[in-house]
């Protein structure tokens, strides 16, 4: 119960966060290369031992909610349902030592921090290659698609873990 | 039979996300094409109202440039005062109020979200269908065009910036008669545009200013758009290619108008007639 709580407050928090602090950034002459996104930060952190189902319609409706914000037609929608989709095949990889049932969200507190940055890093580079493919809608453009994938994905995922630094606080142990 | 059933068992995962993947891009397919109305968009009055509240707090930071901004159209109203011309000819020409009937009205408003970073721009703005926004009704600024309305909601509507991949208008030189189409090309940055579709023959210089040709009867006639930055030929054919800087600065987009052509419910009732 407490959890759910928690994560009806974090998905709003965040929602607004992208939309009203991240979105207004300017960027400069960097704008057409990076977009930085946060509210990802949602989905992975998003408790573990919630069925994956669950997981996949609640990626889709914060992607909605995103979308109605950014008036971007649904493609955030569609990145958010594919990264949902990946996470479960890379949690039963990530862990390994600490015992599974101990925790109930993965933060960069009880996570290894190089593992948990390659985890955030290899599913937002999916989200955003995802992304800007839906947003362009062309192959044609592979190199520039490839190019904003890899600046977006490296900025966001420094953004999001240390915005965890900032907000998440360290479990008794 | 049993063992299809064990193969949807055990892809049942996959198949849910094939699922939730199909239903996004109903909704992206949709809502691809601008003239549809769409369901997901900023003009609805959740995230209108939010952006509204945003923009309440924010407008104090634009007061100075909204200041300049209202005492140069001031400016320009007074200078189109007839007080100011002298008569030079003796020729009379009379000119009755009966003479002229009103085509174009404009409706103030307040750009409450501005985009530019993508390569669809689009604005929400504080009015919607209490003021009698309908679809496709221009977006000027004292400046210039600044867009065209997409959907509206009771108190909030979308833009299509100028901005905007899809956004064609017919567009003219101030002094010249040939037209083209006004389009923002992929090498175009942020406040600048293309003219396509002009011939080469028509001379058309360095620093022209080019406006709405008015056809289309969303825009006034010799609505500003931007001034002529260089020259380009079009490969493969005999037309030019303009590359513009425009007159309105979409990275500061406050006050605007929408422009109500009055007779638009005529021409659409007649076009209807015509294609039944």
């Amino acid at each position: 119960m407490r959890l759910i709580l928690l994560n009806i407050v974090r998905f709003i928090f965040l929602v607004l966060l992208q939309v009203f602090v991240i979105n207004q950034i300017n960027l400069g002459f960097l704008a057409p290369y990076i977009s930085l996104v946060v509210y990802v930060s949602f989905l992975l952190t998003f408790p573990i031992r919630a069925s994956k189902y669950v997981t996949l319609l609640v990626a889709l409706f914060l992607g909605l909610t995103i979308d109605m914000f950014l008036n971007t037609n649904g493609i955030h929608a569609s990145a958010c349902v594919l990264l949902a989709f990946l996470r479960p095949f890379l949690l039963s990889r990530l862990q390994t030592d600490s015992p599974m049932d101990e925790i109930e969200e993965l933060t960069v507190f009880t996570e290894d921090i190089q593992k948990y940055t390659l985890y955030i890093f290899i599913l937002i580079f999916c989200f955003f290659l995802w992304l800007f493919l839906l947003e362009e809608f062309s192959f044609s453009k592979i190199p520039l698609i490839i190019l904003k994938t890899i600046l977006s994905t490296i900025f966001s995922t420094l953004l999001i873990i240390l915005g965890q630094y900032l907000l998440f606080r360290k479990p008794k142990s | 039979m049993k063992n299809l059933f064990l193969f949807f068992n055990r892809t049942k995962f996959f198949m849910f996300f094939i699922l939730l993947q199909l239903i996004v891009f109903t909704i992206i397919s949709r809502n691809s094409s601008y003239q549809q109305t769409s369901i997901l968009n900023s003009s609805s009055s959740i995230s209108g109202w939010m952006y509204q509240q945003k923009k309440s707090v924010s407008d104090y930071f634009n007061l100075r440039k909204e200041n300049e901004i209202l005492s140069e159209q001031n400016a320009l109203l007074k200078q189109e005062s007839f007080n100011n011309y002298s008569i030079v000819s003796d020729n009379e020409i009379l000119i009755k109020k009966e003479t002229y009937e009103r085509q174009y009205s404009f409706q103030p408003s307040v750009i409450i979200q501005n985009s530019v970073n993508k390569r669809k721009n689009i604005l929400t703005m504080n009015i919607g269908r209490n003021k009698e926004v309908k679809q496709e009704m221009g977006v000027v600024n004292s400046r210039g065009i600044v867009g065209f309305t997409l959907n509206s909601s009771a108190h909030y509507s979308t833009i299509m910036s100028l901005m905007h991949e899809d956004f064609r208008i017919p567009v003219k030189p101030l002094n010249d008669s040939c037209v083209g189409v006004l389009t923002w090309l992929k090498q175009d940055k942020i406040n600048e545009i293309s003219v396509k579709g002009i011939p080469s023959y028509f001379n058309i210089k360095k620093g022209d200013t080019i406006v709405s040709q008015g056809g289309s009867g969303i825009f006034p006639k010799g609505e500003f758009v931007g001034v002529v930055k260089t020259i380009q030929q079009e490969a493969g054919n005999n037309n030019q290619v303009l590359k513009l800087i425009t007159f309105v600065d979409f990275n500061a987009l406050n006050h605007v108008f929408v422009v109500k052509n009055i007779y638009q419910e005529e021409v659409d009732s007649l076009q209807n007639i015509e294609q039944n």
